[in-house]
């Protein structure tokens, strides 16, 4: 049964239990059902994904997955015996669409960013903003 | 006449010759060209400043802009921008976060404009009812940490300060202009701290409470709380672990330099990454004025070969340039040098450039003991680091040399010296390697400051900016579209740049987003196609700064050692890019010719045509430079 060893970051190691993990599975697999994997058996992972859900876009904010060198799409195929580190994002994209509309609709909201602090949307013009971390 | 919304509707002028200061009032329609910032600043220097002006004479202007958006409630618009002719020979700009561009708007002023030199010492005080310029002599020669509280208690304890250290001072060309005291922000590159301290200029002092006038308050406050939850969540990284939490996928992907850019890869990086510091000496995060992402970091190091370090922490780049490219693996030793950085007002990503060019130049026997003065320059040594950091930072022994920059140092070293200088115009490469990212290539090379990562953004090619025209990810080693992409991603980074809002929302920031903060903010009627042209202007007129200087393709390279020297192993995978493509794509794009010069038609579409004359008469292609 192919098998893949996955090497994982603060903050992930924090939400999976452990730094490290062997993943196996039957036939083939692409790192989107990895999360889906992962974010069934971690309820602290799945409680932390973008809200809208295992996403190319919204992923991208949260984490690069690296494979020799190569930053994997979620319907990049996991192969055999590779070592993947499971990251933070690179310094950051573009928001491409406008399925955030959809997270503005909720006006307001706090935004939850659970297993961390959770930054309250509070913006103090005028004055320093110092917040402890 | 018309209230003018979103800006203070006047600059302070100050020449420090006479010495005198006056108001100047500014027109709404200047400002609909140019928005503020770097945009503006590029239309004051151009028209201010001559072909011959030596930078570090009193006839070059140094420009303090703020921007439309400064002074509101929209999500990081607590930027400002610094402007002058570089030590470096051309278009200089830098800018920088914290207090500082709030409280200057807040105290009457879009911007503070300063030509000529004082005699001794002075710094400016600011308010909305007093503007002064005092006496500074005892102040010259603290460092910025120290003459924070110092101005504090001559003028208000609720003012901000913008300072330069001892590298300013002593014309360092590698010296930053910083803000904010222990908060340590900083206009790093280009060197317009050695500006500043040419006309003897130690600090300029703010306070203010006046309102910001905005057209549409009630709108513009719900479109932020519209945005800004988006912009939180899809910046958290940046929140829980700072810039330096890209330092492992950057690694990873063989993006972050090492050993003066000659190794792929390194096994200590996560020794120095972002996810070390929250484990180790993060104390807490920094918010600049208005931000709601919190990238900053607060360290202390209270023990050790190393303390005390308390304020400022390191960011990605000092990481990677005190780190890496030294392969110095200590963390409390890089916040230490960071620390230092910031007092002695030095430029990271230069400062760490001109040591490890040192490192090597040591290495391969071109300096010796007789010219470090008995220090041996070893790789990896965190006490050799931080003595070049004090040396660079107070201008003694070898750092006098190296203060003037590695292009500087490698041509009175000679003997090849030149081959690992890695500089564009004279400006040390930032920490992001073009052979990881091609486009990386394109946009250092083009940039009118030198080899800059702030003007492009070059991480958008993994997503593609949707309504600015370029819609989808490219592969980050394939060069189709990249020259195209590079001269777009100019164009709307500029306008980041020009609106004075920090890049860093751009995870959940459409250009639509920028539309409506501006329109709500200045009651104007602007369109995204509109706000496109004016990013394109402000490049154009950068540019044709440059070319009125002489510059043309033949400035539009890159190192060899990037160009020709693939890594074999690490993310970068043995890769090199294929510049001279990109680069022509890149100037096909712009409307330039094959000299890299605009064109008559591109400056007059722009409203460019005054800068005409200062065309060069004959615009010939010119040969493939590479090196």
């Amino acid at each position: 049964m192919p098998q893949a060893t996955f090497w994982f970051s603060s903050p992930f190691r924090e939400w999976i239990g452990r730094r490290s993990l062997t993943l196996a599975w039957a036939g083939r697999i692409t790192l989107r059902e990895v999360w889906e994997r992962l974010a069934a058996d971690h309820p602290r992972l799945r409680a932390n994904l973008p809200r809208e859900g295992i996403q190319e876009e919204a992923m991208s904010h949260l984490t690069a997955v690296i494979v020799e060198g190569d930053i994997l799409t979620l319907d990049a195929e996991i192969k055999d015996g590779a070592k993947v580190d499971v990251l933070t994002p690179l310094s950051g994209g573009n928001r491409t669409t406008d399925s955030d509309r959809d997270i503005r609709q909720r006006q307001g909201h706090e935004v939850a960013t659970a297993g961390s602090d959770r930054d309250r949307f509070d913006i103090a013009v005028g004055d320093r903003c110092r917040r402890s971390g | 006449m018309r209230a003018m919304f979103g800006y203070m509707g006047k600059v302070l002028r100050v020449d420090l010759t006479a010495p005198r200061t006056w108001d100047e009032p500014l027109s709404e329609d200047l400002l609909r060209r140019y928005l503020g910032g770097a945009g503006l600043g590029a239309w004051y220097l151009y028209r201010e400043t001559r072909p011959d002006t030596d930078p570090l004479s009193p006839d070059n202007l140094l420009i303090f802009l703020t921007g439309p958006l400064v002074g509101t409630k929209v999500p990081t618009s607590g930027r400002h921008a610094v402007i002058a002719k570089s030590p470096l020979g051309q278009w200089g700009e830098s800018d920088s976060g914290g207090t500082w561009g709030q409280m200057l708007k807040r105290a009457g002023y879009d911007g503070i404009l300063v030509s000529g030199a004082s005699v001794a010492p002075v710094y400016l005080w600011v308010t909305a009812e007093e503007v002064a310029i005092r006496p500074a002599q005892h102040l010259w020669g603290l460092d910025t940490y120290d003459v924070d509280p110092r101005l504090k208690a001559e003028t208000a304890s609720r003012a901000v300060v913008l300072a330069i250290g001892p590298a300013g001072e002593r014309l360092a060309r590698l010296a930053a202009v910083m803000n904010d005291g222990h908060d340590g922000r900083a206009a790093g590159r280009a060197g317009l701290g050695a500006v500043m301290g040419s006309k003897r200029l130690k600090a300029i002092v703010v306070f203010g409470a006046l309102p910001v006038p905005i057209a549409h308050p009630d709108a513009l406050l719900h479109t932020v709380k519209q945005t800004a939850p988006v912009i939180n969540e899809r910046t958290r990284s940046r929140r829980d672990f700072g810039t330096a939490g890209g330092i492992l996928p950057a690694a990873a992907i063989g993006d972050a330099p090492i050993k003066n850019w000659t190794l792929g890869t390194w096994d200590r990086f996560e020794k120095i990454s972002g996810q070390r510091m929250a484990e180790t000496i993060l104390k807490g995060k920094y918010f600049c004025a208005a931000c709601t992402i919190g990238c900053g970091r607060e360290v202390e190091v209270a023990s050790g070969p190393y303390a005390p370090v308390k304020g400022a922490g390191p960011e990605y780049e000092t990481l990677v340039s005190l780190g890496s490219m030294c392969l110095v693996d200590d963390l409390e030793a890089v916040a230490l040098g960071n620390e230092l950085c910031n007092r002695y007002g030095l430029d990271t990503i230069s400062t760490g450039g001109a040591i490890a060019f040192a490192l090597e130049a040591f290495e391969r026997g071109l300096l010796t003991l007789a010219d470090t003065g008995g220090l041996a320059l070893t790789w990896g040594d965190p006490r050799v680091m931080l003595t070049l950091v004090r040396q660079i930072g107070l201008r003694e022994g070898i750092g006098k040399l190296l203060g003037e920059g590695v292009r500087a140092a490698a041509r009175q070293i000679g003997r090849g010296a030149e081959e690992f200088a890695l500089h564009v115009r004279g400006l040390e490469l930032a920490q992001h390697d073009p052979r990881s990212m091609n486009s990386l290539a394109v946009a250092y090379a083009t940039y009118p400051r030198g080899a800059c990562h702030r003007g492009c953004s070059h991480y958008l090619e993994r997503h593609g900016v949707a309504d600015i025209g370029y819609a989808k990810a490219l592969p980050r080693q394939d060069p189709a579209g990249k020259g195209r992409m590079v001269a777009q991603l100019q164009d709307y980074a500029g306008l980041f740049n020009s609106l004075k809002v920090c890049q860093f929302i751009m995870p959940g920031t459409l250009g639509q987003d920028l539309v409506r903060y501006l329109n709500l903010t200045t009651g104007w009627d602007v369109t995204l196609e509109e706000l496109l042209t004016i990013g394109e202007r402000a490049s154009n007129l950068k540019r044709m700064y440059n070319v009125r200087l002489g510059q043309s393709r033949q400035d539009d390279v890159l190192p060899r050692r990037i160009l020709e020297e693939a890594l074999p192993d690490g993310g970068a995978g043995n890769y090199l890019p294929p510049f001279k493509a990109m680069l022509e794509e890149y100037y096909a794009t712009r409307g330039w010719d094959a000299n890299g010069i605009p064109t008559p038609g591109t400056l007059r579409r722009l409203g460019l045509e005054w800068t005409i004359p200062d065309l060069p008469r004959a615009s010939s292609p010119a040969g493939v430079a590479t090196g």
